[in-house]
């Protein structure tokens, strides 16, 4: 194993029963490293299963399949008694997508980010924990006067500014951002996401931010990772993956963000990928692009790409990579 | 001169609720010409959504109240204000002279109803035809907006099509009865990229083809690089700057489309680039600030920005910015930290300010 | 124009440090003490309360400090009209209807409470290990609660009344054991809409456990549920025992309840001399199941502020309109 890897996934399942005979596999075979002060995103369309990717991780989710090494330690077999005594919750850390379901709408901010805090015995007393809150407060741009407001008083962006300071209470070594930033405007996005960057800095953190958003995924990783229909498409530095894109799904997915520059909005001729996204209700054998894949033959209908080298910090699951 | 379908004068709208006032849209002026895409761009609440639902009349009146403005609306022999008209008698010119589109298209289809009769009613209301006839159209119109096989789709009902067939069900719906304008709400917001360059691409074909007026609301900078002819950024219940695609994209002049140009990650820009951030949240229409709505957040507020809210200075023709910064007694020199025409000149204003 | 004069346009920038743009301008508004605001506001709502604490009172007190004894008789004074002496007359025995009524208040007051909460508390504890845990757990309590909701609850009432023999708690074990069900299953579907919710997963993700994810977090978010539901069932209960009373498994004499009493009355409803014996009874129990219906939707209008916008609006607008009028007269 490389050196300075935090986490290492192998192979990782998860599936969610739906009906009596239907298996939905949002995560289906998905293996990555993240090594430790690194920043990996995982993009892909809705219900590629990224999300479950993260919360499985997190352990909010049992994995049917495969394992998770966080120091090289599979927490992926630990039961909900290993998970509190080995103290997961203060290693690893979530920051969740929608500002208005994350935070409970009876808790004070200040209960809300005391909770861990508490629940860990950390500080000496009440007033001890209190302080505590207040600087992690401050840590986010807020005021301590805001500690006994409740959350339906805050912007979506302060919001998440709070999911941010409960995520930080336990000091995690490794944060997972699912789609923190996608319910916000684009200046309070802006805004999140340098704090993001800041504290990863300040406080040696690591992150996996699982998004929709390309370029957002561009601006905040140093590595990248596509998935689609729960298989892992493209991954490799961000250089690497933006630049020479090789799977077809990846190159039709850059092709079609469109870019706030009219003069390139005018010569760009969009040509996107047609189709819909397929079901991942019992996929068949073979590529799940196939279906809308310009360059599919017989041998993608069949067999299932791996993940293989292409370059330098770059691997793509495809028959025919475009070079 | 072009031919002018909607000119907006200093249309105010507000909300009653029991804790007090919520002045959504505080006096704002635009204009719509035939053939156009018009794109409003601004952050959730600084009231897009309300200005285009008025400009439909489709606010629940009360707790929305016109408070003033205009809305002139000519087209051939249509010539009406819209804002005193009453929804029944705007019910006739719904569908008909305009449409909307909205950002989730499961809850604006009936999902009892089969998406076709739900188009083919639309047309049976407007249009003198038999049922056969409208069945047949309403067919076209499936097949007009690329799905694939539009028998079959007409008689689906709405759960069992996937997100972008829905919203190409609304487009064909929206443009049953051959609108003159066409409102588009976020129509691709809740899409996939892959989804929304398809709908967006279909959207810029219908418009050429029928020569229709778009009003595009979204807050995704690159959407509006695609579709706009024209920009208005909205802040607070107010145009804050208004202009050509270009003018806005490459000589903005009001530091909140600065702040927004320059906080969205660009699939071109420099790995090692830093985004500029705004800090801070938008005012609360509750109580919204004495002076520039921006001032707050503004790097380059000045005292009089706390204090007297901003006129409009037209930068150039069909280009106006409200800030201060522009006014001729200002000495504050700023150069736009984006954009290409980086040379601000100073106007005189237009009217006296008074206390 | 003179009167407006022209303000001058200072020019200086402005410290940056001294702005605030996180700055909160609406004032701190907490949820309970919203909803109790809103409730006492509401007029319905005070007249309803007022009824069940005066009624609650009554029920305490008016037994106590009366001359009488419910249950002694007195031959020379049967069937009389209700006078100063007796309040609301004696009954077919002589025995003063003043105090009997109060006493059977007492009685139906208790199952009314007991009666809503006991059953309300088992099903809820039951939901909850349901719709936590899930899985299989969850699937056969659910298939017991099926099989239980399928039997008629007269069935199990019936047999534990005679049982037990008639007696307020004999009927508080009846319904606990037929009603527990419904609460059950409410409470599992409330577990489940929250078991998933974002801010759940944060508490799970920050250490808490199932007991302190369902009684810190989720609780709260479903109390005003409750209430309403708890408030629902209590004229629910009332009424259940006034049934059962009328079948003869209630209360048993010389021990009272209102149902019972109104039973009784009923025999002598059509002569006007006793028409008293069924009359007064039957008001008091109409009134408490009354004030408590109106009193627990009331409680749901408070929880629910969109309603109150509504209700503002409809308002102005009728004012506006009256003015409207008076302008075109």
């Amino acid at each position: 194993m490389a050196d300075g890897v935090l986490l290492d996934v192998q192979h990782l399942k998860k599936y969610f029963r739906i009906g009596r005979r239907q298996m939905l596999h949002a995560v289906d075979d998905v293996s990555f490293q993240i090594r430790a002060g690194e920043t990996l995103g995982l993009v892909g369309e809705s219900g590629c299963g990224k999300t479950t990717v993260g919360r499985t991780l997190a352990r909010l989710y049992e994995p049917d399949g495969g394992r998770i090494l966080f120091h090289g330690q599979d927490i992926g077999a630990w039961s909900r008694r290993d998970i509190k005594k080995n103290n997961l919750s203060s290693k690893i850390q979530m920051i969740f997508q929608d500002p208005y379901a994350s935070l409970n709408p009876y808790f004070t901010i200040g209960e809300i980010i005391a909770e861990g805090l508490e629940l860990h015995h950390i500080g000496e007393n009440r007033a001890e924990r209190n302080e505590m809150v207040c600087e992690l407060l401050e840590r986010v741009g807020l005021h301590r006067e805001h500690a006994n407001r409740f959350p339906h008083e805050f912007s979506g962006g302060q919001r998440q500014r709070v999911g941010i300071a409960r995520a930080l209470a336990l000091n995690p070594e490794f944060i997972i951002c699912d789609e923190a930033t996608s319910a916000l405007d684009v200046s309070v996005q802006a805004q999140v996401l340098n704090m993001l960057i800041d504290l990863k800095e300040s406080m040696g953190l690591t992150y996996l931010v699982v998004a929709h958003d390309l370029s957002l995924v561009r601006y905040i990783s140093d590595r990248v990772a596509v998935m689609y229909l729960g298989q892992l498409v493209e991954a490799g530095s961000v250089g690497e993956v933006y630049g020479r894109p090789m799977h077809p799904y990846t190159i039709g997915l850059l092709d079609a963000v469109p870019i706030a520059d009219p003069d390139y909005e005018a010569d760009h001729v969009s040509a996107p990928i047609q189709g819909d996204i397929g079901s991942p209700v019992n996929p068949g054998p073979g590529c799940r692009f196939a279906g809308r894949c310009p360059y599919a033959d017989e041998e993608c209908r069949q067999k299932t790409p791996e993940l293989a080298e292409m370059g330098e910090d770059h691997q793509v699951a495809c028959f025919h990579p475009v070079r | 001169m072009a031919d002018r379908l909607i000119t907006v004068k200093d249309l105010k709208v507000s909300f009653m609720t029991a804790s007090g006032e919520i002045q959504a849209v505080r006096g704002v002026d635009f204009h719509l010409d035939r053939g156009e895409t018009l794109a409003i761009v601004g952050e959730s609440g600084c009231g897009k959504s309300v200005t285009v639902q008025t400009l439909m009349r489709l606010l629940q009146e009360p707790p929305a109240v016109i408070k003033s403005g205009s809305i002139r609306y000519t087209n051939g022999d249509i010539d009406m204000d819209i804002a005193a008209r009453t929804d029944k008698q705007m019910r006739a010119y719904r569908g008909k002279e305009f449409s909307m589109i909205f950002q989730d298209a499961m809850t604006s289809l009936n999902p009892t109803t089969r998406v076709g009769r739900q188009i083919a009613e639309g047309i049976l209301r407007h249009q003198d035809m038999s049922a056969g006839e409208a069945k047949e159209r309403a067919v076209e119109l499936l097949a007009r907006t690329g799905l694939p096989a539009p028998e079959t789709v007409y008689k689906r009902y709405p759960h069992t099509l996937s997100g972008g067939q829905r919203q190409r069900v609304m487009i064909a719906m929206a443009l049953s009865c051959n609108p003159a304008v066409l409102f588009a709400d976020e129509p691709t917001t809740a899409l996939d990229v892959t989804i929304q360059a398809q709908i967006l691409n279909l959207m810029n074909d219908i418009k050429r083809q029928r020569n229709m007026s778009i009003i595009f609301i979204t807050h995704n900078l690159g959407v509006v690089a695609r579709m706009a002819d024209r920009v208005a950024v909205m802040y607070a219940g107010q145009i804050v700057e208004a202009g050509s695609l270009r003018d806005i994209f490459y000589g903005p002049r009001h530091p909140y489309t600065w702040g927004l140009l320059g906080s969205v990650p660009d699939l071109r820009m420099n790995l090692s680039a830093r985004l500029a951030s705004i800090p801070g949240t938008p005012p609360d229409l509750f109580s919204p600030p004495a002076g520039c709505p921006f001032a707050a957040r503004c790097a380059h507020c000045m005292k009089v920005c706390m204090e007297v809210v901003p006129g409009e200075y037209a930068v150039s023709e069909g280009h106006m910015a409200r800030c201060w910064l522009l006014d001729a007694e200002c000495e504050t020199e700023v150069i736009p930290p984006v954009g290409r025409d980086k040379t601000v000149f100073k106007t005189e204003r237009k009217e006296e300010v008074h206390g | 124009m003179d009167t407006q004069k022209k303000i001058t346009l200072d020019f200086t920038p402005v410290d940056p440090g001294l702005k605030d743009a996180d700055q909160i301008v609406r004032p701190s508004v907490r949820y309970w003490p919203e909803v109790w605001k809103r409730l006492f506001q509401n007029k319905l709502a005070d007249v309803c309360l007022g009824i069940i604490l005066l009624m609650i009172l009554l029920a305490i007190f008016a037994p106590m400090v009366s001359s009488y004894q419910y249950d002694a008789t007195d031959l020379l004074h049967t069937n009389g009209k209700p006078c100063l002496e007796h309040l609301f007359g004696t009954d077919t025995t002589g025995r003063d209807m003043w105090t009997r009524v109060w006493v059977g208040a007492r009685a139906s007051l208790l199952i009314g409470f007991l009666g809503a909460l006991t059953p309300f508390v088992i099903g809820a504890v039951i939901g909850a290990i349901s719709g936590w845990c899930g899985g299989w757990v969850d699937m056969v309590i659910m298939r017991i609660c099926d099989i239980m909701l399928c039997i008629p609850s007269m069935i199990y009432m019936i047999l534990i009344l005679m049982v037990m023999g008639g007696s307020v708690q004999a009927m508080v074990v009846a319904m606990a054991i037929s009603n527990w069900m419904g609460s059950a299953r409410n409470f599992r579907g409330r577990i489940l809409q929250f078991k998933n919710r974002e801010f759940t997963l944060a508490a799970r993700l920050q250490g808490a456990g199932g007991l302190r994810i369902v009684f810190r977090h989720i609780l709260p978010n479903i109390l005003g549920n409750i209430a309403v539901s708890l408030c629902g069932s209590v004229p629910g209960a009332i009424f259940m025992e006034a049934g059962m009373s009328y079948i003869g498994l209630g209360v048993t004499p010389p021990r009272t309840s209102l149902g019972q009493l109104s039973t009784s009355g009923i025999g002598s409803f059509l002569l006007p001399s006793q028409f008293h014996l069924f009359l007064y009874p039957a008001i008091v129990i109409s009134m408490m199941i009354f004030a408590f219906f109106m009193f627990g939707n009331c409680l749901r209008d408070a929880l629910d502020p969109r309603l109150r916008d509504e209700e503002y609006n409809a308002r102005r607008m009728r004012k506006l309109r009256r003015q409207m009028r008076k302008a075109v007269q």
